[in-house]
């Protein structure tokens, strides 16, 4: 029985969705999964910048003349829904994805197809979203959509029942992510990785998700209330029938609001990531770190109404929500200073990914300092809808949530492709983003302060706003050239950039044990953690010597399945694999993995079909039949088991 | 031949796709679904309170008739009781008396929906009239569809004893089944106080 | 006074020029929110001055802490392993004490400004009604019982106390020189903003939230003039429109120049010489308009307008067997309450919700084909040969460009 048997390469059955386009599309494997999360949201991040672009233009003089009103309305709402829906948080997702199961040393997310089926949904509602540009009715009601501006009565057309459905289907695939990375965390860690040695970005992700299954059901109630009042003539927001306007704001802010850290706290976390790898240290105060990331979410609940300042809540709801909006500040606050606090001391390396962490934290600053100045609200008064809070939230989306999100896939694109992505087309796209960024967005604070009110097609001449537009326009052409080397960059290093190895940075955490690109099954055999930075335990000891480290004869944690006790991670041999077969496969490993289905695929086209219905005159044959395909095939995929039977 | 391959000595037997911890990776997966449609209630609950408050007369043609909801509500709670014995006995590898405590809340889901149905009905307003219409067909409207999963899941269950599919040592399904409807139950509580009960205190 | 108050004063003076000739020193900026024109926004500035100020200070810290570490602690080589630290209570107990010290700074004195500013306004306030439109503006004052449209006259130190309301979508009413914003949301549920007014000037105003097709061009202006003036202005609004009166109609200098700007300059020739804010009517002389107060939107292409003069008096019989008068309102005329009352709207400097100057020409051409003048605003296009624009209402007169020319002359005379 323990024998080692090198079993012939070909020995498995070659299953039909093992190669080729069939291998994407019926993947259960989380990462493949993360990279086509991946490869979809930057594809999104190139529309949503066009959108972007074209907005520039159009405001680059007065009076400008480059689209009409009705589309610069649709590209700015686009523009909005894009980045925060399409962009960001599935960026986030690709990185939830491709990383989580490595870091804590797991083989796979806890439910490997509704994984698949969040992914083809968010794919399918951010089509279905951009399908709406086709027949020229792309969603206009602003990323926010306020009622009663979104009620049939005043957005007649097409295209708020595009954002609708659109919005609704992309909720579906966040709350599926949400609860099977909150259980993948909870029960899926490898032995010895308790709470407090997980990675930082893995805390990210565990806070993230449960800020997505606690918020988004908000918006899911806000979206159906506006699907039912669309479709169905109910009145949640039709005031000719008596509702009331405010209903709408609530429900969305009280979404909207941790939705924002839904969007900058996994960046949060990949920064943690690569501040002490390069400053070879160890995250500065990671407890703090932990505490700090927990509070934020917390108190991300009890600051909606901070977007509300102008409709009249009154002196004491306005004080309420000044107050805790200050108190935000200070677990912020702490996360900035301690990253600080890893830098000093330590010995700098700056390279693509580094560069674009330093990025987030001066960046980040900067859109921190105007969040603080929106929580006063007598001076909120004057800052709300204008330019100043467009300059904001793009210092915390772009400066915050984007560069981070650049720095990890610098950092990670070797351990997700096994190459090296080029370090001087990297730092050309560094430099450029963080000049065409400042210049695009610094001027906006003052256009704000100038009274240039946000959502503006057109502005006059003589307003005192001419030249911060000009210098906007500029840098957002910047930003343009900025993003077409890192499309550049990309791509070239993907077919040829320079061999990774398992561990190309000299990182601390697990998932630089394995090889690049890890192996289906991720780790032959379990790690057994000991401390918070294994992969220095081994490598550098120096480095970690201050660190909290397993009690000598602390009993391992048991394993409730298989044998796995070998209780030490893997010896990172760095050597060069040149083709994904260089390491045995699982069936030769005898690792039992889930079977590739495209169950979920066809769930989401059922849906697909019915929403489609829905928004092709109320078609009832139609939403019946995507009713009757998503039912069969979510009841065909919940009968098949996980993993094929023995 | 299948290979058999060791690590150290150790042969690298089945590691495990479906967790660690105590409970089974399904068992939580099915916590948190529980918690987000909890969640969801919680915030449609918000949405009710927030309107009415915001509203000169609430409800607007008084608070509603109590006789069948209470009845509703027993029938409910009641049902979670033969789907706990349910559980219960499938741990203890009684098959039969799974399906016969399962087919008993089932009978329990169907007698409430067959009076929710006969309320609907009675009611002078539609889903169309105003805000509280909205917001009373679309709340009731939306357990109603989970109680009428919670019956699949059932039959589903008793489907699955029958084929000798669940086991002593593979309750899961029975047990996620079961949670489900309690939250159901649960849930239906929380709605009963806000719709029915609520605007008497008002 | 107090030393404490002179020195708070005195700070505040220093804060107000530093940033004033800050901003001042880029470009003008007639819409700034600083240094502003009532004790409302002098509330909002000084809050804001200390949050610039600490947030200015924070930013220097951070920024240059960061900097000091990257420039300090690059890699060199011989030194790989930097000394190890993984944290430290004493001073991540500073660094959260210390952001809670400066929020305390903040939150004191926004606390005061909150209840300061929503206190309930002097019962003798001038009383006025705003109710905002898909994309215009209505004022109202219930006190005089007078109706106008896009342009505001307050009086020079008197309180004014706005009730807020809108007909359809939620807008923004905002004066960046005046105050901060304040949203108009119910239709039977006002919000309140008092303020008063400090100096004799033109103001711009916008809507601030986004509201639909021409939320950019829902502009507005706000006259604040000296007390006399504003009582004659109110009894000119408050008397019946001014036709018939001596037809001096001067015919558009600009007739025939296609799209070219029309700068303040011409507007002042093309508009009947005003007299200054007189006794007769109280409006703010034409000629003496800021330029960022003259609308310079290009007109549209494809729009012409061919006529040359037009007669007040057709116009007005015209004006009568119209559809105009099923939207607008001018006392004794009309009844329409969907659109601007237009009982003075000769008297006014724009027209189109503050998008076009208020002269023969634009009035003419807005007559001719509003949809195309203004995207999304509901009113029909009335000339013969207007070209229809997809998706805005039909149609809905047959005039010919003279009879445009006619009805313009009519309205330009209500002054």
């Amino acid at each position: 029985m323990a024998t080692t048997v090198a079993a012939p390469r070909a020995a498995g059955p070659k299953h039909k969705y093992e190669s080729g386009i069939w291998s994407w599309l019926a993947t259960t494997d989380h990462k493949r999964i993360g990279q086509l999360y991946l490869y979809t949201a930057l594809a999104w991040f190139l529309v949503g910048g066009i959108e972007a672009f074209i907005i520039r233009l159009q405001l680059y003089g007065p009076n400008g003349r480059i689209v009409s009103a009705e589309t610069y309305n649709q590209l700015f709402t686009m523009h909005g829904t894009t980045m925060i829906f399409m962009a960001i948080m599935p960026l986030s997702a690709a990185f939830f994805n491709f990383l989580v199961p490595l870091q804590i040393g797991a083989r796979d997310v806890a439910f490997p197809r509704l994984n698949a089926f969040s992914y083809w949904v968010f794919l399918a509602g951010s089509i279905f979203m951009n399908v709406s540009w086709l027949f020229h009715a792309a969603p206009d009601g602003g990323w926010f959509a306020y009622a009663p501006l979104n009620t049939r009565v005043y957005s007649p057309g097409l295209n708020m029942d595009f954002w609708v459905i659109g919005l609704q289907i992309l909720g579906l695939s966040s709350l599926a992510a949400g609860f099977n990375f909150i259980t993948t965390i909870i029960n899926m860690r490898a032995p010895g990785m308790h709470f407090m040695r997980m990675p930082v970005f893995t805390w990210a992700t565990f806070v993230t998700q449960f800020l997505i299954v606690l918020s988004f059901p908000f918006i899911t109630v806000a979206v159906t209330f506006l699907l039912f009042d669309r479709f169905f003539g109910t009145n949640f927001y039709e005031i000719a029938a008596g509702a009331d306007p405010l209903l709408w704001q609530h429900l969305f802010w009280l979404f909207g609001h941790p939705e924002v850290y839904i969007l900058i706290l996994p960046a949060f976390g990949l920064v943690s990531e690569v501040l002490p790898t390069f400053s070879r240290k160890p995250l500065f105060g990671y407890p703090v770190m932990v505490y700090s990331l927990i509070l934020i979410a917390f108190l991300g609940f009890g600051v909606w109404a901070h977007h509300m300042f102008a409709v009249g809540m009154g002196p004491i709801a306005d004080s309420i929500f000044g107050i805790t909006t200050m108190l935000i500040a200070i677990p912020t606050g702490v996360k900035i200073f301690n990253w600080l606090g890893t830098m000093w001391g330590g010995s700098l390396r700056f390279t693509t990914p580094m560069l674009f962490a330093i990025g987030l934290v001066s960046l980040f600053t900067i859109g921190g300092i105007s969040g603080v100045m929106h929580s006063s609200p007598p001076s909120d008064l004057q800052q709300t809808d204008s330019y100043f809070v467009v300059a904001h939230f793009h210092y915390v989306l772009f400066g915050g949530s984007m560069m981070g999100l650049f720095a990890g896939i610098y950092y990670y694109f070797p351990k997700i492709t096994g190459r090296l992505m080029s370090e001087t087309l990297g730092k050309w796209h560094f430099w450029l983003t963080f000049i065409g960024m400042n210049l695009t967005f610094f001027p906006m604070h003052f256009a704000g302060l100038d009274g240039m009110p946000r959502r503006i097609w057109q502005y006059d001449a003589n307003q005192g706003w001419d030249v911060d537009n000009h210098i906007s326009t500029i840098g957002a052409a910047i930003l343009v050239v900025a993003t077409l080397i890192f499309v550049i960059n990309l791509v070239r290093s993907r077919r040829s950039g320079a061999r990774a190895g398992n561990d190309p940075w000299g990182a601390p955490t697990i998932e630089w044990s394995i090889p690049s690109p890890p192996p289906a099954y991720n780790y032959a055999t379990i790690p057994t953690v000991r401390s918070r930075y294994p992969m220095w335990d081994m490598k550098a000891p120096e480095l970690t010597a201050s660190v909290p480290h397993s009690p000598a004869g602390e009993k391992e944690v048991t394993v409730k399945v298989g044998g796995a006790t070998a209780g030490h991670i893997e010896t990172p041999a760095d050597t060069q694999l040149n083709a994904e077969n260089a390491h045995p496969s699982a069936h030769e490993l005898g690792i039992v993995m889930p079977t590739p289905t495209i169950k979920p695929l066809l769930a989401t086209l059922g849906l697909c079909v019915s929403f489609f219905g829905l928004i092709w005159h109320r078609h009832v044959p139609i939403i019946i039949l995507g009713g009757v395909i998503f039912v069969a095939a979510l009841y065909a995929w919940l009968l098949t088991p996980l993993e094929p039977e023995h | 031949m299948e290979a058999v391959h060791t690590l150290d000595g150790v042969p690298i037997a089945r590691i495990p796709l479906d967790g660690r911890g105590h409970r089974a990776t399904g068992w939580w997966g099915m916590m948190f679904f529980i918690i987000t449609e909890g969640t969801l209630f919680a915030y449609l609950l918000f949405s009710y309170f927030y309107v009415g408050a915001q509203s000169p007369t609430w409800p607007p043609g008084g608070p509603p008739e109590l006789t069948l909801a209470i009845v509703n509500t027993v029938i409910l709670v009641v049902s979670s009781i033969p789907m706990r014995l349910g559980t219960l006995a499938i741990r203890r590898a009684s098959r039969g008396a799974l399906v016969a405590w399962a087919i008993v809340a089932a009978l329990l889901g169907v007698a409430f929906l067959i009076i929710e149905a006969t309320e609907w009905s009675r009611k002078p307003f539609r889903m169309s009239t105003g805000s509280y219409g909205s917001l009373y067909f679309t709340v009731t409207g939306f357990h109603f569809a989970h109680v009428v999963v919670g019956l699949l899941l059932i039959l589903e269950i008793v489907w699955r004893a029958l084929a000798d599919r669940v086991s002593a040592a593979r309750p899961l399904a029975v047990e996620t089944v079961g949670a489900y409807w309690h939250l159901v139950g649960l849930v239906w509580l929380f709605v009963f106080f806000t719709i029915y009960v609520s605007p008497y205190l008002w | 006074m107090t030393g404490h108050h002179r020195a708070r004063r005195l700070y505040h003076a220093a804060l107000t020029t530093v940033f004033a000739l800050g901003l001042a020193a880029c470009s003008d900026v007639p819409n700034t929110i600083f240094g502003a024109h009532s004790e409302f926004g002098h509330a909002e500035d000084r809050l804001t001055y200390l949050l610039l100020t600490l947030g200015g200070l924070v930013f220097v810290l951070v920024e240059g802490l960061l900097l000091f570490v990257v420039l300090k602690f690059r890699a060199r080589p011989g030194n790989p392993t930097p000394k190890q630290t993984h944290g430290n209570t004493t001073l991540e107990v500073t660094w959260t004490l210390i952001p809670a010290l400066i929020l305390a700074f903040i939150a004191v004195p926004t606390v005061r400004t909150i209840f300061q500013t929503q206190e309930k306004a002097p019962a003798d306030a001038l009383q006025v009604e705003v109710i905002g439109h898909q994309w215009w503006w209505e004022f109202r004052y219930p006190q005089y019982k007078v109706t106008t449209a896009n342009e505001l006259y307050l009086p020079v130190g008197r309180t004014v106390s706005f009730t807020l309301q809108t007909n359809d979508v939620i807008h923004s009413f905002w004066i960046p020189q005046l105050g901060g914003k304040r949203d108009l949301v119910h239709r039977n549920k006002p919000n309140y903003l008092w303020f008063t007014p400090e100096s004799s000037f033109v103001w711009n105003g916008f809507c601030a939230e986004y509201c639909g097709t021409s939320h950019s061009n829902m502009r507005f202006r706000v006259f604040t003039v000296p007390q006399q003036e504003f009582e004659a202005y109110i009894a000119h609004q408050q008397s019946g429109p001014a036709f018939p009166v001596a037809q001096a109609t001067p015919a558009d200098t600009a007739k025939g120049k296609g799209a070219a700007p029309v700068a303040a300059q011409q507007v002042a020739q093309t508009t009947p010489a005003a007299p200054g804010p007189s006794e007769n009517t109280g409006t703010w002389p034409h000629d003496k308009l800021p330029a960022w107060s003259v609308p310079n939107t290009p007109l549209p292409a494809g729009l012409t307008m061919t006529a040359e003069e037009g007669d007040a008096a057709r116009g007005a019989q015209l004006f009568k067997a119209s559809p105009c008068i099923a939207c607008h309102t001018i006392q004794g005329v009309s009844p329409g309450t969907i659109g601007p009352n237009l009982t003075h709207v000769g008297s006014r400097t724009t027209i189109g919700g503050g998008l076009y100057p208020n002269d023969l020409k634009h009035l003419a051409m807005w007559i001719k084909d509003a949809p195309m003048m203004k995207p999304g605003v509901i009113m029909p296009a009335m000339g013969k040969d207007a070209p229809q624009v997809p998706g805005a209402p039909p149609k809905m007169g047959q005039y010919t460009d003279q009879q445009i020319a006619d009805i313009a002359a009519y309205l330009s005379s209500l002054k």
